[in-house]
């Protein structure tokens, strides 16, 4: 299954989809880390996911830390909390997984996350029809 | 292209596109609230709006663009959580309690301008579609964006510098992707028209009136009603007894109801004190309505509760803050109209919107800024769920957990 990770942030992941091709001619695809993917097998035929897989399955924290290294910023520590992970109760197991690149129905790329509510999250998303 | 540059038409067309062009840029741009796995609380929402959507072709009620409202509903499938209730919304620049941070205080006027599209909307809400929110509090208010130069600017900043990816491990070894939400930001230019939002808790009037409904389902616990801590029926008028605590928290900047000490739950006991403080001791019709009254009133209506005294406040202390004082006493009588022991003397919302309180102020500009929204506001979807016979889901009576509590964060 794949399950998380995060496009490289190449302006192309932003202006175009499908892009799966674009990925692989971008450097940032030489990692090791980055195992071509062109549509998910994670959800339904109506999510695709441009993006390349991160991180193998079962890869440990130190793995996982490197293949964000390449984001910029201030990669999250795993003990720091953010945004649902916040809730008292909260069962990941039950959350949907978004990437932000990920395009839902066919129609609405993920741009970027608003809020998140306590039995909700809530995307900025872009209608391409 | 051959035709000269300079000449009037070619600009006159040339404006057109690109005026088409900034139009399109930011139509397409929606927000998507993805709820968890498949729950009772959507089965809720989904029928609000289902009823909202069968009123929204024939109605003439204002209330109804002071509704925010799905352009679509989809669900979602995944292998990994199961199915999704999604809803396609226009973006809204911030909630109530945000709005008032930004600003670094409420303005009369704006709280005034909440306080009327929220009862318009009730009203709405409640005669036409025969619906009780329940869950009316600060931040299911929504402020509408009054120009559209923070969204291009959002997404700028989203691309330019995109939240990180952290892995959260739960348990059964799942693993689910989390990444920090960027707020847009705001000025104090920047919101408008407010809007009520999210019916995840609505119940419908019928099936309340059939006892499918268990009062413990409503309202924030700082907004409970008397009725529904005492188990009695109620109906639509505790969205109004909600009205008035958000009135009181929006004048005075306080939530009226308060829990016994920091960190301590709303105990029953103390809640009720605080309205015997606030309201005065109830009236005999109350106290003959049920049994458990005799708990904490004795039969003339005096206090006699074991564990709490009744505390030494009232309304008019509360509103003291408000320094204008025509302004306070027109609250004091518009709380006074919320707040009341029994549900029937309560006024409705209808006669709460044009009680003198909320009157007086200048309605051009805010009209004005309504037909601008609306203008912006979504066609008719054409997948509208159309109407399913309706079964009473068993979770109306067992699921108390889902009640929002100001305690904790969900």
């Amino acid at each position: 299954l794949l399950w998380y990770g995060h496009q490289p942030p190449s302006p192309a992941s932003l202006t175009s989809l499908g892009s799966a091709h674009t990925y692989l001619a971008s450097p940032a695809a030489n990692s090791t880390f980055f195992l071509p993917s062109t549509t998910t097998t994670n959800h339904h035929s109506k999510i695709s996911r441009a993006a390349t897989m991160p991180v193998p399955l079962g890869a440990t924290l130190a793995e996982i830390e490197e293949a964000f290294a390449h984001q910029g910023g201030v990669q999250i520590a795993q003990t720091d909390l953010v945004g649902e992970e916040t809730l008292t109760r909260f069962d990941s197991t039950i959350w949907f997984a978004v990437q932000v690149g990920d395009v839902l129905e066919d129609r609405y790329e993920v741009l970027g996350k608003v809020a998140n509510g306590g039995s909700s999250t809530i995307w900025f998303v872009r209608d391409e029809q | 292209v051959s035709i000269p540059l300079s000449s009037g038409a070619t600009r006159l067309v040339a404006a057109a596109i690109l005026t088409f062009l900034l139009i399109y840029r930011t139509e397409d741009l929606w927000v998507l609230k993805i709820c968890i796995k498949y729950s009772s609380g959507d089965a809720r929402e989904q029928r609000a709006f289902e009823l909202i959507g069968g009123r929204a072709t024939t109605t003439t009620h204002p209330g109804l663009g002071c509704l925010q409202r799905p352009s679509r509903q989809f669900t979602i499938v995944s292998s990994r959580s199961g199915h999704h209730q999604c809803f396609l919304l226009s973006p809204s620049a911030c909630h109530v309690e945000e709005a008032w941070c930004v600003l670094g205080d409420l303005p009369l006027a704006l709280a005034k301008e909440v306080l009327e599209n929220t009862l318009r909307a009730l009203d709405f809400l409640h005669v036409e579609c025969r619906l009780v929110h329940t869950d009316l509090k600060l931040d299911n208010i929504m402020l509408g964006f009054a120009d559209n130069n923070v969204l291009t600017g959002y997404v700028e900043e989203l691309k330019k510098n995109p939240e990180r990816c952290k892995v959260h491990q739960g348990r059964d070894g799942d693993k689910y992707p989390v990444i920090k939400a960027k707020p847009f930001v705001l000025t104090k230019d920047s919101f408008a028209f407010p809007q009520l939002n999210d019916l995840g808790e609505s119940v419908e009037i019928p099936v309340i009136n059939m006892g499918y409904a268990g009062p413990r389902l409503c309202s924030p616990k700082a907004f409970r009603t008397p009725e529904t801590i005492l188990a009695r029926p109620f109906n639509e008028k505790i969205d109004v007894w909600m009205m008035g605590c958000l009135t009181l928290q929006m004048l005075t900047g306080r939530i009226p109801i308060i829990p016994h000490g920091p960190n301590q739950p709303w105990t029953d006991a103390f809640t009720l004190a605080q309205h015997h403080a606030l309201l005065g001791p109830p009236p005999p019709a109350f106290l003959a309505q049920s049994v458990n009254v005799r708990e904490y009133w004795a039969e003339d209506g005096t206090w006699t509760h074991p564990e709490h005294d009744v505390p030494k406040i009232e309304l008019e202390d509360l509103l003291e803050v408000v320094e204008d004082k025509k302004t306070r006493e027109d609250a004091l009588d518009f709380v006074r109209c919320c707040l009341q022991w029994l549900p029937q003397d309560r006024l409705s919302a209808a006669d709460l919107v044009k009680h003198r309180f909320l009157a007086g102020e200048p309605k051009a500009a805010l009209w004005r800024r309504l037909e601008e929204w609306e203008k912006r506001a979504v066609p008719q979807s054409t997948d509208t769920p159309t109407y399913t016979t309706f079964e009473i889901p068993q979770e109306y009576e067992a699921d108390n957990t889902s009640t929002s509590d100001f305690a904790h964060e969900d």
